[in-house]
């Protein structure tokens, strides 16, 4: 037998086993240089395609330069260069003659000179040191030979003005220095000349650049070409050229190393890639016709990043990429590490259709920023859909926030002043001594005593807590709420619609803010019931005898006019917020409830009510009364007055946004009329509906049940309803929701299919969409709670997904199961909500990160807020690309003065005074007295500013937006009027008068149809004045008022005026900024 | 667990995959791989020894003469054999074996690197290294003081004094079966039972909540199982402090007593000249090392078919 040691032979597994090795090292090195570095292909590929891209790109501003340059006044600058250069030629050369004898005399000199300066330089260091260290000899002896170098003659050939001849001449030391330095001035003086004379051919040249730079749009030839260059000599394919560090967060973003494309200027889409010879092998083999977008994904990757006005504002080098679209910035080595799309990265990079959700963490306090869109529409449809009433979000409803702060710090005041008082031994019965307990002694010493100690601090408290009070009422007058006061349903609505409206809201009113809440009949019975009992019961509070007494004999509904009303609705301004007509055939704005079959549901003498003021409540209420209004009688049986100390804030406001047009009552009368006659549907509600028949115990088991399920689904975080006014959100927050863990998103039954994972444990559930990825995103989660309606294959209306989407499969009681209702939002609007939420994250980036405006900047920001709180857009073009839906009506053509559209307020801040403003916004109809149809600067208009009510704080803010949008200097200094000569005066006022003057036939006199010039002192500002006299149609583009009054072309011309040798306009000016009730009269007298 | 016989309704080979490329896991399957190769290795080694020693017990000639790896020496054969060149290629291949590995590992897998720690979120199931995992899967059994501190340490004293107990004194520095039964299945019953076994449950069948989950069931986070155990005295009906740690201070009397009894008895049956030549000392140590042993697997059966929970419970452990 063999050795069993010695004789076996391993070469066999020894070869094998190297040769294992040699592959697995080659695959080491293959992995590590190219494996996991993708990037160098990408950037090879970029180079070469990149630099035929620029080529492309370059023919093309070639010729158009081309072109540029044969234009008449390019060539003309041509001409002139050409003929200056010509000019300065012959001096030019003389001064270059010069010029060169200077330089060959300096030659000359140089030698001799550095000798000797050599020299001097040495021995005047070695007398400093000797002087220093105090030897006299040896400083007198280097003195001495300092003199000798200084005495001794150079022999210089000097170069006459001929060349080559020479005179030789002797000069000692310091004469060569003066020639030296006058060689030196003269050189200068020469240079001089010369810049002279180049300057006028130099000019012209930069004339011709720069309009060639502005005529050129992109980069111009020479720099493209620098650019090729650099791509073709200077790439260096890594990492280090395109990694962006940003230190003081330690962010480190390597986008660029893939994204070669996104820094270039040159613009570059797919297209241009693909010309650039970027081709997939199908395109290359196949046929070249069939690129398309999205075929090739290293195309994607290298295209230029668009809006580079955006990368101005956010330099990519202080931001870096990832703090705007998300991903893991620093990995390289795949596009899926790279991106951050795999479980363990917590923030991937957003889709294209969610990009701007990386605006929200940095701007969370704009409602309309510059180029976000979607992430506008989605922060709108949060604020006016009321997300807000059941969660959480920071900035919106920021009124309860505040209130319970103010609360807070009241507490904390009357906890310190009752310490205060304490601690000085002072009785707080001695503040205002009502019972007469103290002499006057007493009271003198113990104030004496609280002088001494704490001289002012009472009175800063009190002034605090008047000012906490101030800012009280106006937050209550502020907050808003997103439905309507249900204590008015017994008074508002008939009791057999209630049921078919909670139970299916969007059967009725398609299209409404009311979401579905996916009741059973019997919750949809005690929650109606419920509600009904905790309205207000109308006889009590007697709302009909007060009405009767305010309307008079207009509270009739037989005697309104439907076709007036009709008339009046579609023009007095309703449409600006509310709509008419079902489907395609309504008209009108969708901010508001589409009234189209609101006669169905309501009660008439409410309607009057409630067009008349709707914001008058039906009876006072105090929100921590819970359910007990404050009938004034039930309080203060006596009769003693309210009193706010001892029984809290009294609300006499409903919190609607809707304003009060200031219509008188057979207005109102007209117009309710008309809307009861709006039975869309056909249907009645007349029958009286089951839960309000019953009686007993069946009655109190049904009000039990109610208030169950009314608190259950958190009605009360959108209505107000008695009994639950302090009522908090049911909801989660969703501040930070981007960023919450996603364990702790609810994703169900379905988290395995989400993760799409082969077997789900319950595959009896049905997946909807089979071809999807992994949605196990926050994303993913989202779109899927949120839900969206499509059109199925009839055309009816199906709800894709929904908040009850992930109870599937569940086994749950009705409480246990998820309250959160359909809002059948249509899918952009399911993207603008996600793409909000992805953004609403715990930012993890420094403050310098956060766009914290100040000035006009955060006045614009805080203005918005208001604007689209109020749909101010209903009527006002507030932005310059605005278009009301007022003005899209077909009433409001224009064709006579009645039907003029409202005014834009672009530039308003720069038309009006703040302070006329603020008193404008306060009360629109500008009247002292009463209020109603007086109606502000322009009463001829059919259309009505209605008067909103605002908050101390809202005005503030409005006036402020609107001087930050004109850009007006804060604080604006009015300037004085420079009055009017005799002569003048006398002037204007024939002209005002004369039968062929323009003014008047529109602003003067009875029957006006423009504004009133008396406003003018106190509303306009001079250089506004000044602008629209001169182009009306500028300033407010289809204004009826003409243009080119002035100027030579004018029609006009009142021979007196012609002869008036000043500034028609400033004369104009001046005088209206005079024209005050008093003017009108000696007007009015002289025609 | 019963309902685990479902799996073979639908066998979910994804959940599998899962388990195993988990870069955590991916040593277990090696493990899972290696230790049964290496046992019957070395079991196949130790059945050859045992050959060769019949041989030459059988052949007192042959006895003489020495042995190479498993044959008896032949005449042709060198007596000595040099390291240089055998025994270093041996070691070669080895290390070029080593490298193949290492090398195809380290490329193929990267660090199981995870989302930074986020100290107000616990993973489910929270598991610790794979070499801890047999003490985490004996957690479910014991109480912590125990299942952490004194039977890790108990192993490793243990483990320490086995060769001082170990009176036997064939099968140095060779494979057999023959003349070391009952240490080979004392190890066995040690290492592959007590420690690889509860590894490989820790590993591969708890999922999440430490629930069993049969291989081929999905790891379902929403599973609810039925899994209330409860003390023993509580199942005899004596409740009460007093009751729960007398009556376990009996049962745990009484299991030492009759384990004792029924491993003295078993020992001297079969391996009673080893008996004769320990002394009390080394007696004493094996039998408690022994009982230690067996009242794992004991009061496995009582955890998980009676759902007992503890048998003893003082104020200051429990067991």
């Amino acid at each position: 037998m063999k050795d069993p040691i010695t004789d076996r032979s391993l070469s066999w597994p020894l070869a094998i086993a190297s040769a294992l090795l040699l592959l697995s090292t080659a695959w080491v090195l293959y992995d590590e240089i190219w494996g996991a570095r993708p990037w160098k292909g990408y950037q090879k590929t970029f180079r070469k395609v990149f630099v035929e891209r620029l080529e492309n790109f370059k023919q093309q501003q070639v010729a158009k330069e081309q072109d540029i340059r044969q234009e008449k006044s390019f060539l003309e600058m041509e001409e002139a260069r050409k003929a200056a250069m010509e000019d300065a030629k012959k001096s030019l050369a003389e001064v270059q003659v010069q010029m060169d004898l200077i330089n060959r005399k300096n030659a000359a000199l140089t030698p001799a000179m550095q000798d000797a300066r050599g020299r001097l330089g040495e021995f005047t260091y070695q007398l400093e040191k000797a002087r220093k260290g105090k030897k006299e000899g040896e400083a007198k002896a280097l003195e001495a030979k300092i003199e000798k170098i200084k005495a001794k003659k150079y022999k210089v050939a000097m170069p006459a003005l001929e060349k080559g001849k020479t005179e030789t001449v002797e000069m000692v030391f310091d004469e060569i220095a003066a020639e030296f330095s006058s060689l030196k001035n003269l050189r200068g003086d020469l240079q001089r000349q010369q810049a002279a004379l180049n300057g006028p051919a130099r000019e012209i040249q930069s004339k011709m650049a720069s309009y060639l730079q502005a005529r050129i749009h992109g980069l111009q030839p020479h720099q493209i070409d620098a650019r090729i260059t650099e791509l073709k000599e200077k790439f260096r394919v890594g990492i280090q050229d395109y990694q962006i560090h940003v230190e003081d967060v330690g962010l480190v973003d390597r986008c660029q190393v893939c994204h070669l494309g996104a820094m270039e200027k040159v613009a570059t889409t797919q297209k241009d890639l693909f010309d650039a010879g970027l081709k997939t092998s199908k395109e290359v083999w196949g046929d070249p016709s069939t690129y398309s977008k999205e075929k090739s994904a290293l195309r994607r990757a290298l295209v230029s990043h668009p809006r580079p006005d955006l990368l101005k504002v956010h330099d990519p080098e202080k931001f870096g990429c990832s703090p705007c679209h998300g991903g893991n910035g620093i990995a390289t080595t795949s596009v899926v590490r790279g991106h951050g799309w795999h479980k363990y990265w917590l923030y991937p990079l957003f889709e294209m259709e969610n990009a701007e959700a990386g605006c929200q963490q940095c701007h969370t306090g704009s409602l309309h920023l510059e180029g976000a869109t979607t992430l506008n529409v989605g922060k709108e449809i949060f604020s006016e859909r009321g997300c807000w009433g059941c969660h959480r979000m920071e900035g919106f409803d920021q009124e309860v926030d505040d209130l319970k702060l103010i609360a807070t710090r009241q507490g904390v005041l009357t906890r310190e002043r009752k310490e205060l008082l304490k601690s000085q031994a002072f009785d707080e019965g001695m503040l205002d001594d009502e019972d007469d307990l103290y002499t006057d002694e007493q009271l003198d010493e113990a104030q004496k005593r609280l002088d001494q100690v704490y001289p002012y601090k009472l009175s800063e408290m009190e002034t605090e807590e008047i000012e906490l009070a101030k800012r009280r009422s106006s937050l209550h007058a502020q907050r808003k709420r997103v439905g309507p006061n249900l204590k008015d349903l017994r008074a508002k609505v008939k009791p057999g619609w209630l049921a078919h409206w909670i139970d299916s809201p969007h059967v009725f009113r398609p299209g409404t803010k009311m979401p579905s809440f996916r009741l059973d009949p019997d919750q949809v019975q005690s929650i109606s019931a419920f509600l009904w009992e905790h309205a207000i019961d109308p006889e009590r509070a007697g709302y009909l005898a007060a009405l009767q007494k305010e309307a008079g004999k207009h509270l009739n509904q037989k005697a309104a006019d439907a076709v007036r009303g009709k008339n009046l609705f579609e023009t007095r301004g309703c449409m600006a917020c509310h709509s008419m007509g079902e489907g395609d055939s309504s008209q009108g704005s969708d901010f508001a409830a589409n009234l189209s079959r609101v006669g169905e549901k309501i009660q008439f003498p409410f309607l009057m009510r409630w067009i008349q003021n709707p914001r008058k409540r039906l009876v006072p209420s105090v929100p921590e009364s819970k359910g007990r209004d404050r009938f004034h009688r039930d309080l203060y049986p006596d009769g003693d007055p309210y009193d706010a100390e001892t029984d809290g804030v009294l609300l006499t406001t409903n919190a609607t946004v809707m304003p009060q047009f200031r219509l008188p009552w057979d207005e109102v009368r007209d117009i309710a009329g008309y809307l009861m006659t709006q039975r869309g549907g056909g249907g009645s509600f007349e029958e009286v509906p089951p839960w309000l028949k019953a009686e007993g115990e069946a009655k109190e088991k049904l009000l039990a049940d109610g208030q169950k399920w009314v608190s259950h689904f958190g009605c009360a975080g959108c209505h107000e309803i008695g009994g639950f006014e302090t009522e908090g959100r049911i909801g989660t927050e969703l501040t930070k929701e981007g960023s919450k863990p996603l364990d702790r998103l609810d994703f169900g039954l379905f988290t395995h299919q989400a993760k799409k994972l082969a077997f789900s444990t319950h595959d009896w559930i049905e997946p909807i969409h089979k071809d999807e990825g992994n949605w196990y995103t926050h994303k993913g989660f989202f779109v899927r709670k949120l839900g969206w309606v499509e059109q199925d294959e009839e055309g009816e209306d199906k709800l894709v997904y929904g908040p009850d989407f992930f109870d599937q499969g569940k086994e749950r009681s009705r409480e246990e199961k998820l309250r959160m209702p359909n809002f059948r939002l249509s899918k952009n609007e399911n993207t603008a909500v996600t793409t909000f939420l992805l953004g609403s994250v715990d930012s993890q980036f420094p403050p310098r990160f956060y766009h914290n405006p100040e000035g006009r900047a955060k006045a614009i920001e805080e203005g918005w807020w208001i604007i689209k709180k109020y749909n101010c857009q209903g009527c006002h073009a507030v932005g310059v690309s605005d278009k009301p839906s007022l003005g899209e009506l077909p009433w409001f053509d224009g064709r006579s003065a009645e039907r003029t559209a409202p005014p834009t307020l672009v530039g308003e801040g720069s038309r009006v005074y703040s302070d006329w403003l603020s008193g404008f916004l306060r009360d629109p109809s500008m009247a002292t007295g009463a209020h109603e149809n007086r109606n502000g600067i322009r009463p001829y208009l059919a259309v009505r500013m209605p008067s909103f009510h605002f908050s101390e704080e809202e005005v503030g803010k409005l006036v402020r937006f609107f001087e930050a949008m004109s850009s007006q200097p804060t604080p604006y200094i009015k300037k004085e009027n420079v009055p009017l000569s005799r002569k003048e005066l006398a002037l204007m006022r024939k002209a005002f008068t004369d039968k062929e003057g323009p003014c008047q036939k529109c602003h003067v006199g009875d029957g006006m149809i423009a504004p009133n010039f008396v406003h003018t002192p106190a509303r306009l500002k001079p250089s506004w004045i000044r602008r629209w006299l001169l182009d009306p149609s500028q300033l407010s583009p289809g204004t009826s008022m003409p243009s080119g009054l002035f100027g030579t072309q004018a029609p006009w011309k009142y021979p007196p005026l012609m002869g008036y040798g000043g500034d028609h306009v400033d004369l104009f000016v001046r005088y209206l900024r005079q024209y005050d009730e008093g003017e009108a009269k000696a007007l009015e007298k002289m025609e | 667990m019963t309902e685990g016989l479902m799996i073979f309704a639908k066998f979910d080979w994804h959940q599998i995959g899962e388990i195993i490329s988990t870069p955590d896991n991916i040593p277990m399957v090696l493990l899972m791989i290696l230790i049964p190769y290496f046992t019957w290795y070395a079991l196949k080694q130790a059945r050859e020894n045992d050959r060769l020693i019949a041989q030459l017990e059988a052949d007192p000639e042959m006895a003489k003469t020495h042995h190479r790896k498993r044959f008896p020496m032949e005449k042709k054969w060198e007596p000595t054999v040099l390291v240089w060149p055998h025994l270093l290629k041996i070691e070669f291949l080895a290390a070029i074996c080593v490298m193949v590995f290492l090398i195809v590992w380290s490329v193929a897998f990267n660090a199981p690197l995870e989302e930074p720690a986020n100290p107000n979120l616990t993973m489910n199931p929270s598991k610790a290294p794979w070499y801890f995992l047999g003490l985490q899967e004996m957690l479910v059994y014991f109480d912590p003081w125990i299942a952490g501190v004194v039977m890790p340490t108990v192993i490793i004293i243990g483990l320490m004094a086995i060769p001082y107990c170990d009176v036997n004194p064939l099968g140095n520095g060779y494979y057999t079966w023959n003349q070391r039964k009952y240490a080979i299945t004392t190890f066995f019953f040690g290492f592959h039972v007590l420690w690889i076994l509860m590894v490989l449950i820790g590993v591969f069948i708890r999922g999440p909540g430490w629930m069993w989950f049969w291989p081929g069931q999905t790891w379902d986070h929403h599973r609810m199982i039925y899994e209330t155990n409860r003390n023993l005295n509580d199942i005899l009906g004596l409740e009460g402090a007093v009751w729960a740690a007398l009556v376990g201070i009996i049962a745990i009397g009484l299991y030492t007593v009759v384990t004792a009894f029924i491993i003295h008895k078993l020992y001297m049956k079969y391996k009673g000249d080893l008996y004769a030549r320990m002394n009390l000392l080394q007696y004493g140590t094996m039998q408690v090392l022994l009982i230690m042993m067996i009242s794992l697997p004991v009061k496995i059966f009582l955890r998980l078919a009676l759902r007992v929970k503890y048998v003893m419970v003082t104020p200051w452990f429990n067991i």
